[in-house]
């Protein structure tokens, strides 16, 4: 007996690191509420490394574009100083706009909306594979983030944390196949689900709760406030085609987020989200 | 002094160099190699390590390289740990039984070979998804697991080469101490 496994220890020996790996997808699969000590342990180990390393290949990538991007920035310059004389008149008009919006909310006897708290975040690494979309941040639970707080960044949304441990966090990005985010047409307030297409393309789908959905091409996404997580009003993308499943029974679109995913470097967390949709008296994120 | 030539020598042996491969390429795949992202699709340098260990090492080496390696991967991904473990080991272990069979000093078999591994990698990981339920259509073998076998295979040659001159240098140490031992049990 002793010799049987003495001649099979080694396969017995893989067969039961296969089989730990086996049991562990299948207990990993699904979303948890606390990280393992092994987990927080490595990642922690590893983030100030992958920060280093992060920064240094960014920086790289960044001077060979700025490089090429002298002559085109100078065109651009001209274009943005006359933007920017336009945006004076609209920001002026937006003003107005502001004080009769408080005007009017008062007059409707609406809470005032609470403005949400943020952590600035580094992105610090991003996950191995081809097949998730996920980012590490050097922020966590000792900086007030907790699990599934909404991540953004001036230009929108950029996902939701997933795995929080002491100082770092793990956000699984708007594209990353497993993401869903309830989202409106902000013009038509057709309502519908932007998920991730899961394969490494920039864009996200929504799909149309309506068929009959008013939806048209560069119209803008926000985020619905529809279930639990992210607040309404964050700006998701903007469509860019419109397309019916081969049966014609769901209608679906092509939307450009407005996040660069490929260059993230510093996000927000929103903290309070919660608290925002408590005190607006929303249905939830 | 004799410490320190004591630790170097461990720092050379098997275990350690195969450790110190693993975690140079886990976090040059985490941070530098997230920026060559072409289309979305970026070089498995992981599976491009553990199929160079498999190549050069055997079955066993490809196996433990390919474990460790998913198993580091798992964790940095929060979700489906065991996933690239399991995927990883098996494929490290395949390699590993091909290795005896093939012409190593050419570099272009090897890059082949790594190739095949990575693709062979990455349908595993979208037939494990399928199996978990995640949303994995097929079109993404097109669209993932072939781009990214074929940018991997750029990454294998300069992997390969590292670790086949460590192979080398440490065969010739073997082969030397067995002649040492050998003339010394001649001369008795």
């Amino acid at each position: 007996m002793v010799s049987f496994f003495g001649r099979y220890r080694r396969f017995a020996l893989a067969l039961t690191a296969l089989i730990l790996a086996v049991v562990l997808m299948s207990v990993t699969a699904r979303e948890r509420e606390t990280v393992l000590l092994i987990e927080r342990a490595l990642i922690e180990a590893f983030a100030p490394v992958q920060s280093w390393l992060d920064g240094m290949a960014a920086g790289i990538r960044g001077g060979v574009e700025d490089l090429g991007a002298i002559s085109r920035l100078r065109e651009e310059n001209e274009g943005l100083r006359a933007k920017a004389e336009a945006y004076d008149v609209t920001l002026n008009r937006l003003r107005e706009l502001e004080i009769e919006n408080e005007r009017l909310r008062a007059l409707l006897g609406f809470a005032q909306t609470v403005d949400f708290d943020y952590v600035v975040a580094n992105v610090v690494a991003r996950n191995a594979d081809n097949w998730f979309s996920r980012v590490t941040i050097d922020r966590g639970s000792a900086d007030g983030v907790a699990k599934d707080m909404p991540v953004v960044t001036s230009q929108g949304l950029v996902g939701r944390v997933i795995g929080v441990s002491t100082n770092v966090s793990v956000v699984q990005l708007l594209t990353d196949r497993n993401s869903g985010v309830g989202a409106l047409i902000q013009t038509s307030r057709a309502a519908g689900i932007v998920t991730g297409q899961g394969d490494q393309s920039s864009l996200v789908t929504m799909m149309l709760f309506e068929r009959d959905a008013a939806v048209k091409v560069s119209d803008a996404v926000v985020t619905s406030g529809f279930g639990q997580i992210y607040p309404p009003g964050l700006f998701i993308g903007r469509v860019v085609e419109v397309e019916k499943d081969e049966y014609g029974l769901l209608k679906y679109a092509k939307v450009h987020p407005g996040v660069g995913f490929g260059q993230l470097e510093e996000v927000l967390v929103i903290v309070n989200a919660g608290a925002d949709r408590a005190a607006g008296g929303g249905s939830g994120g | 002094m004799r410490t320190l030539l004591a630790w170097l020598d461990k720092l050379s042996s098997k275990p350690a160099v195969l450790g110190l491969s693993v975690l140079a390429a886990f976090l040059l795949q985490t941070s530098v190699f997230t920026h060559l992202a072409v289309l979305g699709v970026k070089p498995d340098l992981l599976m491009v390590v553990v199929a160079c260990w498999g190549l050069l090492y055997g079955p066993r080496a490809g196996f433990v390289a390919g474990m460790v390696t998913g198993l580091a991967q798992g964790v940095m991904l929060g979700q489906y740990i065991g996933l690239f473990a399991l995927v990883k080991a098996l494929v490290g272990f395949a390699v590993g039984v091909v290795e005896s069979k093939i012409f190593k000093e050419n570099i272009w078999v090897p890059t082949v070979a790594v190739g095949a591994a990575v693709l062979a990698h990455e349908f595993l990981v979208w037939l494990c998804l399928k199996v978990l339920g995640v949303p994995t259509p097929a079109v993404t073998i097109l669209t993932v697991a072939v781009p990214g076998s074929v940018y991997s295979m750029l990454a294998a040659p300069l992997a390969y080469r590292q670790l086949f001159l460590y192979n080398v240098a440490e065969r010739a140490r073997e082969e030397s101490v067995a002649g040492g031992a050998g003339q010394a049990t001649a001369r008795r």
